[in-house]
């Protein structure tokens, strides 16, 4: 069977490739759009290759989440797309990292009129950029740059081509609200009125900067200083956050919402106007009477008057750093951004395009026309979201300080000076020059590291009574040594390479694709720094471990008990509906469960009877919102395992011991729970592991509420990996990642330690 | 196959015993069920929106998400979800069975042969489970470059392989180990073979942890999207779940769409536990050996 399934597998292996006779040069174009956005990009790229004879483009769909890993992983390598459609926010760091072009030159005065207005200065970036080929072998490869770093030097150019714009706006429900209102007081006294029978005047998501923006420019605050440093706790921002929660307090924003829920509460007619962008037309009810407007204008309390600015983000297509078609990318980029192509993107995908020719062929008076026409006035009172590498880390902090002052009640002008500290701190690892330690440290790590492993293997030679008498019992286990190769080699190429690497990643310094040798710096940084949650998130964790690992197995197992009473009815389908949770998908039932814990919305609280109590505001509650549902994702592995471990205890034990007098209880401790161990125990150990480094569940359900204290230390090292800039601080979470392995490790040690003298005792 | 005459507990059921358990095995099932039927609910409701109140009955009911989501084609008419799942079938279906053929073996020996490396190797396999995987999948994607392994099923199949084989080790070493040694050694008494003692003996014996670590196996590939969507670099060559991931946007999620998916991504899993979950019923090491 095996044979077979190989053979199969080595016949469809890569069956997708392409083995037409084309022999067009292909270019290959790699977007993140969904549904008519990716439709209409698809049917024009067709388009185009029915009529190209000089080259053939290659599309691929990458999901949305998955899509600046992919090119951050692929396009150093050499194995990325030649152009890509992107949202400009990251040009910064791809810049920094070569990971894009510029393309200065196809962009001349002609061509930069012909867009909407407010669009170029986002994609242009202006900041010290890594001198590199525009194509060789300057790959990312670990340790290619040891001690280097880097020529840098202070250039502006630009990297995309615009093609489409996207910010929020106002969404009003016509019915409800028929005219926009001009200023925000207008806007609030509209809400407050329609605050009646379970319906809301205004939902967003007042915990996100993306929407609390409007706010923030309106009220004259900043996101950076003259000088272009990060200032979180400027007047007009702490003034912005403090109306917000007053706005929250009158109780016509609903507490706790998402995208999600934006949504649905405008579907059932629970909301009477919405902020959000028009990626959100395709999940709007078709019989919802709507339209956009510009979000108002607010006055403050000195009479000064300014735009509630969303933040722009600019779709655009760039260049890949290391393509060798640039020329013919080119062509294909601007035929991609053409007046007919513009026109169909925007009429048949609803997209806001960046031609602005193609909006002359919007038809008047259509409903589409309205819709696209609300964001095109929106866009000019709109602020391109800063494309710099310290925006990057000016998200987390932002969002914990809008969460704490909302949730808690926090004053703001704390939970922002808090963050502003937060984020100096992020920001010092960041432009860290990192102190090179050269050659000669990474070697001293190196030796040490070897000689570490040197003197475990003697240690264990003469354990065996020599080498001599070691190597005569390895002779003799020939068959055992077969037995076990195959799975020992495999497991040991794919992961001690990795693991190897990923060790050593944590002695050095990554920033834009450049690894510098710093020594223990990020291991003292995280152990000693004044600023580290280090063991504070070690606490939680082991909380975390211990008491997911317990539940899971008291409920598992006494489940499969039950299910292994012989005279039990309907036992296979309780089997089979019991291992539901595990075979669904996690991402989707994760945030149903959140959606559960909702303070308003939610089913726990309706049942409970305790409505409006916010399960996220609250260590203990966020971390019992998380554990209740690892729980239920949890529990089927241990019960199949179970399962499993009952049906090797011969039942004439049980027969037996009945016999002798012992009752259900000492027949359970005395046979059941030894008998089951051998199975359970490495469910347990895994399980523990598992566990320790679960990520899904606390990054979709709490998310790390409130302000960062129900996150574990697996979501911490990622947190350093991709959302605190410097184009990923692998460095750092390197460093966490070995700690996370070392004191699983320790605690794999000590508890075999443990079980060894358990059985000696008997 | 002879099922259990007593209960665990040991004793004649009565007739309370068995109420509290369908009690309790009820209650757990809604428990179960719930946020289940929610996914139902989405799946089946016309439109895209996530579904919100606190009943999980659908209001309206339309096949139209399932119809979207099966019968995807692109732009030439290919009919990607078809390849799709055949992607995944087969990435999954050879996961498990050269996982569970490997660790088999592995476990045998470890459970068997007292050899220098033995408890080392043990070891080493358990913590290949502690390193986080986010910072595996940086060298990962280099080594498997290198290997010539990106955009191939083969290299989703040796990741995922070698990623089910400590558990279902462990699993398989674990069972091995409660099975008694008489029935090899009279087996050996008779001049059968290492290898003979294995397939005939060891094997059959071990059906409900071969099946359990089978089961792990193949979700431990069915499930992944995280390396998959990474790795493969056309539509027709992503599995099942990098599909479901492609549902949800920047800041939209096709919900309709995405919970159709997951219920067709659920499906064969439910389908292959209930093909496997007679192996999980007792009375072969009972009936073969006493204990």
């Amino acid at each position: 069977m095996l044979v077979v399934m190989c053979g199969v597998l080595l016949a469809v292996d890569g069956w997708a490739a392409d083995d037409d006779e084309d022999t067009r040069p292909e270019l290959v174009l790699w977007h993140a759009y969904r549904a008519d956005e990716a439709d209409v990009l698809a049917s024009i790229v067709e388009a185009i290759n029915k009529e190209r004879s000089d080259f053939r483009v290659k599309v691929l769909a990458v999901p949305y989440d998955a899509y600046l890993d992919k090119i951050t992983a692929a396009i150093p390598r050499g194995r990325g797309p030649d152009l890509f459609i992107a949202a400009h926010d990251p040009i910064g760091d791809w810049a920094k990292a070569g990971t894009i072009q510029p393309i200065d030159d196809f962009i001349d005065t002609q061509r930069a009129s012909s867009l909407v207005d407010g669009l170029l200065p986002a994609v242009t970036f202006t900041g010290s950029v890594a001198k590199r080929p525009a194509s060789g072998d300057a790959g990312s490869d670990v340790g290619s740059d040891v001690g280097s770093v880097g020529d840098d030097v202070v250039e502006s150019h630009i990297y995309g081509l615009p093609i489409a714009f996207k910010s929020v706006a106002l969404w009003r429900h016509l019915r409800r609200v028929p005219n926009a209102p001009k200023t925000l007081t207008e806007l609030l006294e509209e809400a407050k009125a329609q605050t009646v029978d379970g319906r809301y005047g205004l939902v967003y998501e007042n915990r996100d900067l993306y929407f609390h923006a409007p706010f923030l420019f309106g009220y004259g605050g900043a996101l950076f200083d003259d000088a272009g440093r990060p200032a979180l706790d400027s007047a007009g921002t702490i003034r912005s956050v403090e109306a917000v929660q007053a706005i929250a307090a009158s109780g016509i924003v609903p507490s706790e919402v998402s995208g999600t829920l934006t949504i649905s509460l405008f579907n059932d007619d629970k909301a009477a106007m919405i902020i959000t962008g028009p990626w959100s037309v395709g999940e709007i009810d078709g019989g919802i009477p709507y339209e956009i407007s510009p979000l108002p204008d607010i006055v403050d309390d000195k009479g000064v008057r300014r735009p509630m600015s969303p933040l722009l983000t600019v779709e655009a297509i760039f260049i890949s750093g290391r393509t060798e078609k640039r020329a013919l990318a080119l062509t294909l980029m601007e035929l991609l951004s053409d007046k007919p192509r513009s026109v169909r993107r925007l009429l048949e995908a609803r997209q806001p395009v960046a031609l602005r020719a193609a909006w002359d062929a919007l038809p008047p008076k259509s409903r589409d026309s309205a819709f696209l026409q609300g964001f095109r006035d929106q866009l000019a009172r709109a602020q391109p979201t800063p494309n710099t590498p310290a925006m990057k880390s000016l998200w987390g902090p932002f969002n914990l300080a809008l969460g704490e002052t909302m949730g808690q009640g926090t004053p703001a002008a704390e939970t922002l000076g808090a963050a502003q500290k937060k984020l100096d701190g992020v920001l010092a690892e960041v432009e860290r020059t990192g102190e090179a330690r050269g050659q000669t440290g990474f070697a001293v790590v190196v030796a040490i590291l070897g000689l570490l492993i040197a003197g475990w293997g003697v240690l264990g030679v003469r354990k065996a009574g020599g080498p001599k008498a070691l190597w005569a019992q390895m002779r003799e286990s020939g068959s055992a040594y077969a037995y076990a190769a195959p799975a020992m080699i495999g497991t040991g190429v794919l992961v001690l390479f990795p693991f190897g690497v990923g060790v050593g990643m944590g002695f050095f310094r990554h920033a834009w694709g450049t690894y510098t040798f710093v020594g223990v710096e990020n291991f003292t940084r995280i152990l000693t720094g004044a600023d580290s949650t280090f063991f504070r998130t070690l606490g939680v964790t082991i909380l975390w471990t211990a008491s997911n690992v317990f539940l899971h197995v008291v409920i598992g197992v006494f489940l499969a008990l039950l299910l292994s009473q012989a005279r039990l009815r309907f036992r296979t389908l309780y089997r089979v509906l019991f291992i539901i949770p595990w075979a669904v998908p996690s991402y989707i039932t994760a945030l149903i469960w959140k959606g559960m814990f909702h303070p308003e919305f939610g089913a726990v609280n309706a049942l409970l009877g305790t409505p409006g109590f916010s399960w996220m505001n609250q260590f203990w509650s966020a971390f019992t919102a998380n554990l209740v549902t690892n729980t239920w994702l949890g529990f089927p592995f241990m019960m199949v395992t179970a399962l499993g471990g009952l049906t090797a205890i011969p039942t004439d034990l049980y027969e037996a011991a009945a016999l002798d007098g012992a009752g259900p209880w000492k027949r359970f401790t005395s046979i059941t729970v030894p008998l089951l161990k051998p199975t359970m125990a490495p469910a347990i150990v895994l399980g523990t592991v598992w566990t320790f480094n679960m990520f899904n569940v606390i990054y979709l359900v709490s998310g790390g509420a409130p302000g960062g204290r129900t996150d574990i230390l697996v979501t911490e090292a990622f947190r350093w990996a991709f959302e605190r800039g410097q184009g990923g601080a692998f460095g750092m979470a390197a460093a966490y990642s070995t700690l996370i392995f070392l004191m699983l490790l320790a605690y794999n040690m000590a508890s075999s330690r443990v079980q060894k003298s358990v059985e000696m005792d008997r | 196959m002879r099922d259990r005459d007593v209960d665990l507990a040991g004793e004649r059921p009565n007739p309370l015993l068995g109420l509290a358990s369908h009690l309790v095995l009820i209650f757990t099932s809604v428990v179960v069920l719930y946020p289940v039927l929610w996914v139902v609910r989405m799946a089946l409701t016309p439109g895209q929106r996530f579904a919100s109140g606190l009943s999980p009955i659908p209001e309206e009911v339309t096949l139209q998400n399932f119809v979207d989501v099966i019968g995807n084609t692109d732009i030439q008419g290919t009919w990607v979800f078809g390849h799709q799942l055949a992607n995944s079938l087969i990435v999954s279906a050879s996961t498990a069975v050269v996982g569970v053929a490997l660790a088999t073996s592995a476990a045998y020996a470890f459970s068997r042969f007292r050899f220098p490396g033995g408890a080392l190797g043990l070891k080493a396999l358990l913590v290949t489970q502690m390193f986080p995987g986010t910072m595996m999948m940086i060298p990962l994607y280099i080594l498997l470059d290198t290997l010539n392994l990106l955009d191939r099923q083969l290299g989703l199949v040796i990741v995922y392989a070698t990623t089910s084989i400590p558990f279902s080790t462990f699993m398989l070493k674990g069972y091995f180990d409660t099975i008694p040694h008489e029935l090899e050694e009279a087996a050996r008494m008779d001049g059968a073979s290492t290898a003979r003692i294995f397939f005939s003996i060891i094997l059959p014996l071990a059906r409900p942890a071969i099946a359990i670590t089978g089961l792990f196996s193949f979700m431990t590939a069915w499930n992944e999207f995280i390396l998959a969507a990474k790795l493969m670099n056309s539509e027709t060559s992503y599995t099942l779940p990098v599909v479901l991931q492609g549902y949800v946007g920047a800041k939209s999620t096709a919900w309709g769409h995405f919970a159709a998916g997951a219920i067709v991504v659920s499906t064969p899993v439910v389908a292959l536990f209930f093909a496997l979950q007679k192996h999980l019923v007792g009375g072969l090491t009972s009936g073969s050996v006493k204990g």
